[in-house]
């Protein structure tokens, strides 16, 4: 009996250890995610592998992130500034010896999008949809690689999603700049082909598109074209070049855009038409505005921006933009009987482009803070979040809705492209051509003086302006360049036009940023406490004008912006050592 | 009857050990009812006396008799007699320091007379190896074990809290978790497993590997064995690559039987928290600060007034409505006017945690159980919104001798946790609340001011309405564990067992985050910040584990030959699912619930891993007459973790002793009068690591697999036409070739006792060096745009020692001990694809740990020091008085990082070692009659440390100069200013990435972070027998403790962060001191 039990026992012992051993018992592959092989088959993989460079762009979200309306200020311009000197434009930035905008992280939506290329043609399917995915991807590699010229200029050009055994591709020197630029206009010029255009076959809201294509390539070709231009004969430009190429080029986009005849102005002739345009939530009936974002706070997407600007979020308009603005006889402050000077808020807007009092905040009775209280005074009491810098409280962008100012409610759509753009890039173009005519301001720059009831910019009558800019450069060009800066105050874009028009020598090295003038304030205040606090907190230069930076370094000799070095990023150290080919930028 | 019930726990083995066989009528609910009927009194109780003496026949005071498997004991009186009662088959212990531990069964004899003879004090005992058993004599590999006398009784809720500094170089660590009360530790052994990082060890509970040493309850315990060396390890194959702690619980012996209470009450305090400036001081130093960086005031002069007001008494609100025209706010941050130290009002000064235990054992001859319950509730030291730690600790082990064959037994545990805590949508707290809490400034108010619309309440910016009601996070954790097990003695010497295990982790966590309103100074309701949408998620895990052992072991003796051969088979399968599903908008937020939810994108996921591995493994033990010891041990395991061509690897192990003093020369010499007893060992074993670093990491359990990322379009931020849609992620680059980490270990030992055994010690000295370690391939251009895959490519090496001590002596009638523990470790890359030799990166020869920087020269005190100091240019812009001067190393008079390699690193020299060195416990015990006392003492020897720039506990004010990222905390007042040109901290600039410039890597801020901390004291008294007797119960004993009574540690002179949390960014939840109260009652 016990042997015959014993005897079965380890017989199934011995059989269960073998039965078990099942061949495959140690073979797992992934349960819960996909590889190549399971993917690229259909337009639909296509779409949702190209879907998450949308959700790469900026969203401006979250705790302490003001929104686009602060770009002015915190890229570095003449146009806003914050309470504390920006250190970039102060030529204080350092060399590092890595990271900087060029770790593997910041090569990485470039691999991405030539790993989409490598992949994209084993998909079968309907041609044209294929197609548009191919043009996004396009799309979206001109964007991620226009980043890095604005940064770092020359850029090695990558056509492949590299790896590890590509040892030339990756020891490859860079490109000159007008070479990678000649290539984002091929794949531009290819996104414009195979992207639907807007409101045609394949055309989906929230989608990249030709039109949008074309309105950003001459964005490139306008900043290449005059980098070119401007930086020639120094280490920052490209020998042999003038960028007439480039201009040309941008001419040529902007034009596809505006002779499409599918965009137009918003709001033209409506009162504070220009405002409006900045603070809604929703822009999908716009025929202005061309790429936007949606939020959704119900999703818990949303944005903070109202809430911070409300109260002036730490930052301020300059004198030096505030000093743009023509006065509605169409003449320049310097040059015009209209202008009432800067005494008080209100003298400052008086009789000036209706942009001016759509732009700053003005207490007149008729500015709000939101849908309940009117604007009595610049924010100058509370944390610094909550103050102004300048005395000159940016208005444009903020939304007054009560709700908007509530945290975890805010959704005002986030403009990234409007027609305007095509308008003032098409102008500028032509300007620095010199082929402008009549007819070109007529359609262009006029129309959006006609938005807000500015006289007309006429080529043969153009006051001289003792304030220019840019003395050296024809009349046309200053006024283009006025316009452009009128127009998109506060929307991002100076900082970028500064640069590429070399202009940083004249407008950001030694100055000193100003802001309105202080004794108005005074008399606002109630008592003697908050004479004290305005005191404190806007010191003035002799002339009575707030004067921010007056006790630091840059009071002292105004920035310290190094044009033989901070046009351009440098290389991180480690970088030249691992690739013996790239060379470091000027100055570095 | 007695037949038939010892059946049952034999064919619950034998189904969950997957046979399939026909059980007939007799079922597993019959089986568990019949358990509960079985008699614990089969034996009748007699009393013993007897009488104790040396081989001289002289009586021997004070010896222990102890009933074995019981707490019942006694002592021999000054004629060396003794009497205790015990059941008629029972066995007596006796036990002496000095002399060689003696067992008697009783046999139903009256009287006992026992010759103890002086020798090998615990040399014969037995320890717990990989799969098996050994003698200790006889042991070869570096095997360290642990009676639970040393666990017992402390108030702690990991088993790893009580074993810190109780075995030489078994590094136990806080972890971020830090003092909360669910927190974990970090365990490893013998020091560095990877490029900078300590693994743990493998976990083995009663023969099952792969065991969760978390969730075990202390009490269960009865001995652990922490195996260090290759050798010993080897058995357990790639499963253990850096050691093994082998853990086994607690099993009922025959006899009456025991139940057993223990139970303490803790009051817990925190300790180490650093004190917050005052809102005056936080103020003007911030107002400095922005000074100094060219910016104006953070606090204007009307709220610096305010603040003096409300400090003077004279200002009662701590904020006001916004006086802004338009604004319906609070003042808030820099604009209000309270005076708080967050600190310390979010902790509570103190609280009561509580434990309980209760075990029942005994058995008969054939049978035997030992069933455990342990209950502990641990609250948190969180003072708004209670944080509370549960476990819940079931474990039963029986076994029954079926046949005089056949053992079966049936071992299962059953724990549940379950973890409750504020939750305020992850997002306002970060996921760091100390952060949250010494980020805020002094100066915002806890409550806001009555106004005509709106009553005094908690400020929205305290956060502590969120904290109080802005929903929970409740985490729970079911772990069963399920073992059958059938020993086989068929012939003699062969013993062969089976066993399989199930055991999962069930997780179960929700979340839910509540809408909290603050009421405006107009009385209108905003929500806060991060609190809407409401929302509710629930995550679910199931991590099942199975794990088969089948094998044999062979034991044959011939004349002084003793031979042991061992054979077998394993298999594991991991099994991993997880679920998640959460959305936005609840109905109503007394009912969370995904139910309950209307939101329009519900979020929906899953995911799944298996990890499956098996292997075979044998081992060879000789020994001649126990003087020549060898053993040999391999394994052959195969994973699913590689491909197929990399799968199976062979591990093969060595090792062998010598125990001199078994040689004739050794009494000849007359050696023996001093060193009792004298071993030396060696090993050297080969163990293969397929963790990658990470053993939990299911990310790597595929490592070879490219996959996209899919991302749902609920996670997704960008609304198309139709709404947010999914996307996917490009795939990273993969390795087709990685294989096995080796990890080989050689270890020499000793083990000697003296004295005539009062003294013991045991050292080893070992170095571990693994091959193939896993790094990238080398520094590829950032064009690359992904990280490179990792490759076999590195080679690393530990070196180290450890060493126990134990004395153990008496003086009259007062037994005591010490035992000493000291273990300390190095390791070095020595092979490392940088041919640059990058210093930001791991090279050949980079000792682990390395810290470069600059050398400080001192501050600078005026321009002119400025302008005849070398250029510090590279590093800032601008300098000046208050900064600091770095030494211009090689004198080519700028500071700089040269290439940023070892050739040339310009200024940059190695300045420290962030390698805890010298790890050491103490333990000292002593008992006279019945009280008895111990201590514990734990520490570093020494550790250098540099505060990171981004440290705010540090600093102050981190390298970013963020003024929402500093806090200043009373130490800061030792700043350099004008008036103060020596003080500790630099210069602070606010708001400016200025600040950093003081803050780079140098001499001048190294740490030294040893210390040494009075772990545990305690001290107990046991009731006399005779007043136990009288009332019917066996032990009865009450103790008072304290734990973490006291630390010494260089430094706290310039930081008042707890030494055992500071090393890593030092913003952890705080460790608690604890004092105790205690009763162990055995029936």
């Amino acid at each position: 009996m016990n042997n015959k039990i014993k005897l079965i026992i380890s017989i199934l012992c011995v059989v269960f250890v073998f039965s078990s051993c099942k061949k495959n018992f140690i073979d797992r592959a992934p349960m819960s995610n996909i590889s190549d092989a399971d993917y690229w088959k259909t337009p639909n993989d296509l779409r949702l592998y190209v879907n998450q460079f949308y959700n790469g762009l900026p969203s401006y979200r979250g705790y302490g992130t003001w929104g686009p309306y602060s770009l002015d200020a915190s890229q570095g311009s003449d146009n806003m500034i914050h309470f504390e000197y920006n250190q970039f434009l102060n030529g204080e930035s350092t060399l590092p010896a890595s990271g900087g905008g060029w770790s593997y992280g910041d090569w990485e939506q470039i691999r991405s999008i030539n790993y989409f290329l490598d992949h994209y043609k084993t998909i079968e399917g309907d041609q044209s949809e294929i197609r548009k995915y191919v043009g996004e991807a396009y799309f979206f590699k001109a964007w991620y690689y226009f980043e890095k010229l604005k940064s770092f200029g020359d850029l090695p050009w990558y056509s492949h999603a590299l790896v590890l055994s590509d040892s030339t591709a990756l020891q490859k020197p860079r490109l000159s700049r007008d070479l990678v630029v000649d290539s984002l206009m091929s794949i531009l010029d290819l996104a414009i082909d195979y992207l639907p255009e807007k409101g045609g076959s394949g055309y989906e809201n929230f989608r990249v598109y030709s039109e949008l294509a074309a309105l950003f390539e001459s964005r490139i070709a306008l900043y290449e074209g005059t980098w070119e231009k401007y930086h020639a004969g120094t280490p920052f430009g490209v020998q042999g070049k003038d960028g007439s190429k480039f201009l040309k080029k941008a001419v040529q986009a902007a034009n596809i855009v505006i002779s499409s005849g599918k965009f137009a102005l918003d709001n033209v002739g409506e009162p504070e038409g220009y405002r409006k345009l900045f603070n809604r939530l929703d822009y999908s009936d716009s025929k202005e505005v061309m790429f936007w974002r949606k939020y959704d706070p119900a999703d818990g997407v949303y944005t903070l921006w109202a809430n911070y600007q409300r109260l002036g979020g730490g930052l301020g308009v300059t004198k030096s933009l505030v000093d743009a603005y023509l006065c509605k006889d169409g003449k320049p402050i310097a040059m015009s009987s209209d202008y009432k000077g800067d005494d008080s808020l209100k003298s400052v807007v008086a009789n000036r482009d209706p942009r001016l009092i759509q732009t700053i905040q003005v207490n007149d009775g008729s500015h709000f803070i939101n849908d309940t209280s009117e604007f009595v005074h610049p924010a100058w009491d509370g944390a610094l979040e909550d103050k102004n810098a300048t005395g000159y409280q940016l208005y444009k962008g903020l939304s007054l809705s009560l709700e908007q100012q509530t945290r975890g409610k805010g959704s005002q759509g986030l403009i990234y492209f409007r027609y305007a753009e095509a308008l003032l890039n098409y102008a500028e173009a032509k300007a620095e051509l010199g082929t402008i005519t009549q007819a070109d301001l007529d359609e262009t720059i006029n129309k959006l003086r006609d938005r807000v009831g500015m006289p007309h910019l006429v080529l043969g009558s153009i006051v001289h302006d003792t304030n220019w800019n840019f003395p050296n450069l024809t009349p046309i060009i200053n006024e283009v360049r006025r316009e452009r800066r009128v127009e998109f105050a506060a929307e991002g874009y100076r900082h970028d036009d500064i640069w590429r028009w070399a202009a940083a020598g004249k407008l950001i090295e030694g100055w000193k940023p100003k802001g309105a003038k202080r004794q108005q304030f005074l008399k606002i205040a109630k008592d003697a406490p908050e004479k004290n606090l305005i005191k404190d907190l806007y010191p003035v230069d002799g002339n009575g004008y707030i004067f921010p930076y007056k006790n630091n370094v840059v009071g002292q000799s105004g920035y310290n912006f190094n044009v033989n070095r901070d046009y351009l990023s440098p290389i991180p150290t480690n970088q030249l050592l691992l690739n013996k080919h790239l060379e470091q930028n000027p100055g570095w | 009857m007695e037949k038939r019930l010892s059946r049952i726990p034999v064919l619950l083995a034998m189904i969950l050990s997957g046979f399939l066989i026909q059980l007939g009528s007799v079922s597993a609910v019959y089986a568990k009812s019949e358990l509960h009927s079985v008699s614990v009194k089969d034996f009748a109780e007699i009393t013993v006396s007897g009488k104790v003496i040396d081989t001289s026949g002289n009586p021997l005071i004070g010896v222990t008799i102890q009933v074995k498997g019981t707490s019942t004991g006694t002592v021999t009186n000054a004629t060396g007699h003794y009497q205790i009662k015990a059941d008629e088959n029972a066995t007596l212990t006796f036990s002496y320091v000095g002399f060689q531990s003696k067992e008697v069964e009783v046999n139903g004899r009256t009287s006992i007379d026992v010759t103890l003879s002086s020798g090998a004090m615990g040399l014969n005992e037995l320890v717990v190896v990989g799969y098996g058993t050994q003698k200790k004599v006889n042991a070869t590999g570096a095997v360290a074990t642990i009676g639970n006398d040393i666990l017992e009784d402390r108030p702690v809720t990991r088993l790893s809290q009580a074993l810190q500094g109780t075995v030489a170089n078994l590094n136990i660590g806080a972890t971020g978790a830090g003092g909360a009360p669910n927190a974990t530790q970090s365990i490893n052994i013998r020091g560095y497993t990877g490029l900078g990082s300590t693994q743990g060890p493998l976990i083995v509970i009663d023969g099952i590997q792969g065991a969760d040493i978390n969730s075990i309850n202390p009490n269960d315990i009865e001995t652990i064995s922490v195996i260090k060396d290759a050798a010993a390890a080897a058995i357990y194959g790639s499963s253990a690559p850096y050691g093994v702690i082998l853990i086994t619980t607690k099993k009922g012996k025959a006899g009456e039987m025991h139940v057993s209470y223990n139970t303490t009450f803790t009051v817990n305090t925190p300790i180490g928290m650093p004190n917050m400036m005052n809102s005056l001081d936080h103020a003007l130093l911030y107002n400095e600060a922005s000074h100094n960086a060219g910016s104006g005031d953070v606090f204007s002069s009307g709220t610096i007034k305010r603040i003096k007001a409300y400090l003077s008494g004279t200002l009662k609100t701590e904020t006001q409505p916004n006086p802004a025209p338009g604004v319906d706010s609070w003042r808030g941050w820099g604009a209000s006017n309270g005076n708080n130290d967050w600190l310390d009002i979010y902790y509570k000064d103190f609280q009561v945690i509580q434990q309980h235990n209760l075990s029942f054992s005994g058995g008969s001859k054939k049978s035997k159980f030992y069933v455990g319950l342990g209950y502990n509730n641990k609250p948190g030291m969180l003072k708004y919104g209670d944080d509370v730690y549960k476990r819940y600790n079931v474990r039963a082990n029986i076994s029954t001798q079926v046949v005089d064959w056949l053992k079966a037994g049936l071992r299962t545990y059953y724990s549940k946790e379950t973890y409750n805590r504020p939750w305020s949508g992850g997002r306002l707290t970060g996921n760091n609340w100390m952060h949250q809490l010494a980020r805020k400034w002094p100066s915002i108010a806890l409550y806001t001011p009555a106004t005509a619309n709106a009553p005094k309440q908690y400020s929205a910016l305290s956060n502590v309405p969120v904290m109080e009601n802005g929903g929970r996070h409740i985490e729970s954790w079911d772990h069963p564990t399920l073992t059958g097990e059938i020993t086989l003695t068929p012939v003699k010497g062969l013993t062969a067992k089976v066993n399989y295990t199930y055991s999962t982790k069930i997780s179960n966590t929700s979340n839910h985050l509540k809408t909290i309103y603050e009421t405006l100074p107009s009385g209108l309701q905003q929500p806060f910040q991060y609190t809407f949408p409401n929302s509710f998620s629930r995550n679910a895990g199931f991590r099942h584990h199975q794990v088969f052992n089948a094998f044999a072991t062979y034991q044959l003796s011939l004349d002084n030959h003793n031979f042991k051969i061992l054979g077998g088979y394993v298999r594991e399968l991991y099994d991993n699912t997880y679920y998640s599903a959460g959305n936005n908008n609840l109905y109503t937020d007394n009912v969370p619930s995904l139910s309950t939810t209307y939101g329009k994108s519900p979020s929906v996921s899953d995911s799944r891993y298996q990890l499956a591995t098996q292997g075979y493994f044998g081992r060879f033990n000789y020994n001649y007459n126990n003087k020549y010891l060898l053993e040999i041990t391999g394994r052959y395991d195969g994973t699913s973790r590689f491909l197929s061509d990399a799968r199976y690897r062979f591990y093969p192990g060595v090792s062998a002793g010598w125990n001199i003093d078994k040689e004739a020369f050794w009494g000849n010499l007359g050696i023996d009068q001093v060193f009792s007893s004298f071993k030396l060992r060696g090993s050297y074993g080969s163990l293969g690591d397929q963790s990658f670093g990470n053993a939990s990491n299911e990310g790597n359990w595929y490592p070879f697999y490219p996959t996209l990322g899919t991302v749902a379009p609920t996670s997704s931020n960008w609304y198309f036409d139709g709404g947010r849609e999914a996307y996917t992620t490009t795939p990273g680059l993969v390795n087709p070739a990685i294989t096995w980490v080796t990890v080989n270990t050689l270890d020499f030992g000793v083990d000697l006792s003296a004295l005539n055994y009062r003294l013991a010690l045991s050292f080893d000295w070992y170095q571990r060096s693994a091959k193939d370690y896993l790094g990238p391939t080398q520094n590829y251009p950032a064009v690359l745009g992904t990280n490179p895959p990792q490759d076999n490519s590195a080679s690393i090496e530990t070196k180290g020692f450890d060493m126990t001590i134990t004395w153990k002596d008496k003086i009259g009638n007062v037994n005591y001990s010490i035992r000493g523990t000291l273990g300390n470790y190095r390791g070095y890359v020595t092979e490392y694809p940088n041919a640059q030799k990058l210093i930001s990166n791991w090279y050949e020869g980079r000792e682990m740990g390395t810290i470069f920087g600059y050398k400080t020269v001192g501050y600078f005190q005026s321009y002119a020091d400025v302008a005849s100091a070398p250029d510090q240019s590279k590093i800032y812009s601008s300098w000046g008085p208050g900064d600091i001067e770095y030494a211009d190393l090689n004198g080519d008079g700028r500071i700089d990082w040269g290439q940023n390699t070892l050739d040339d690193m310009g200024d940059l020299s190695v300045i420290g070692n962030s390698t805890p060195q010298f790890s050491f416990g103490l333990y000292g015990s002593v008992d006279w009659k019945n009280f008895d006392a111990s201590i514990f003492f734990q520490g570093v020897g020494h550790r250098d440390f540099f505060p990171g720039g981004g440290l705010n506990y540090f600093w102050g004010i981190p390298s970013s100069g963020s003024q929402w990222q500093s806090s200043l905390f009373n130490v800061h007042h030792d700043r350099w200013t004008p008036s103060n040109p020596n003080g500790y901290f630099p210069k602070y600039y606010l708001n400016s990435g200025e600040n950093g410039k003081n803050m780079q890597t140098q001499t001048k801020y190294m740490q030294n972070a040893a210390y040494v901390r009075l772990k545990n004291i305690q001290i107990g008294y046991t009731l006399p027998d005779h007043i136990l007797s009288s009332i019917g119960v066996e032990k009865f004993r009450v103790f008072i403790m304290a734990e973490n009574l006291a630390v010494l540690s260089p430094l706290g002179e310039h930081t008042n962060i707890d030494p055992e949390i500071f090393f890593s960014d030092m913003k952890i939840y705080p460790l608690q001191r604890g004092f105790s109260a205690g009763l162990n009652v055995t029936f």
